[in-house]
């Protein structure tokens, strides 16, 4: 990992089309600005880490009881049989 | 065309419908085509069964459904995705967590899906909103609902 010491007010710049800059810093929490491209997308990291764990969770179906979740819509029964 | 899903078995499918996810669901990248099944009549629920990969699949449903006051905000770059230029007739899906008790589901409000029903085009946003959590309850917690099952 490159890094890089930077004062308030200062930026540094990824190729040519991306400026990170240190807007404030007060104590423990430091403001960013960032300036990229439209089509690229920039997210607090933390945030993404929950959505794709969420994600997976969401993906682990095979324990998902069709019975009982067909019981909680009860004005119909499965269209088919899952997974049978 | 047919695919296969874990959860159905063979299902015949329209090749127009398929909904081409560019970036991958997030956690899921290589993984761009996925067909929206009904399974279960009378349910808002859907299956987002990927077409590559018979395993994987997402319970997905409308949010607003269950949160009629739900926000979205689309940025620029999430409708360059969709290839769309406002976010006028974008549709909004949730995916879906069933636990063991089905009745305890939640949807993630923070992490919404967005279609552009024009281009079978999707893409998985960020929603900034502090409101919105990954684990949103869908329906009553009431002890009263939960025992007429």
């Amino acid at each position: 990992m490159l890094v890089l010491t930077r004062k308030l007010g200062e930026s540094v710049t990824i190729g040519d089309n991306i400026k990170i800059s240190v807007l404030d810093i007060k104590g423990r929490q430091v403001r960013l600005g960032i300036e990229a491209p439209q089509g690229m997308t920039i997210h607090r990291e933390e945030i993404y880490a929950k959505i794709q764990e969420e994600n997976q969770r969401a993906a682990m179906m095979k324990s998902v009881n069709m019975e009982k979740l067909a019981r909680i819509f009860p004005s119909g029964g499965p269209e088919k049989e899952a997974g049978k | 065309m047919k695919i296969s899903s874990a959860r159905l078995g063979d299902v015949e499918i329209d090749e127009r419908d398929i909904i081409v996810v560019p970036e991958g669901v997030i956690g899921f990248p290589g993984f761009t085509q996925y067909a929206e099944l009904h399974f279960l009549e009378g349910s808002p629920l859907r299956l987002l069964q990927s077409v590559e990969a018979r395993e994987l699949a997402f319970f997905v449903i409308d949010p607003f459904l269950f949160k009629p006051d739900y926000r979205v905000n689309v940025s620029t770059a999430d409708l360059g995705v969709v290839k769309a230029e406002t976010s006028a007739g974008i549709r909004i899906l949730a995916i879906v967590t069933i636990p063991d008790d089905p009745y305890e589901m939640t949807a993630n409000l923070q992490g919404p899906l967005i279609i552009n029903p024009l281009t079978c085009l999707a893409t998985q946003i960020v929603n900034h909103d502090k409101d919105y959590t990954t684990k949103h309850r869908i329906l009553p917690s009431s002890q009263t609902a939960h025992a007429a099952l």
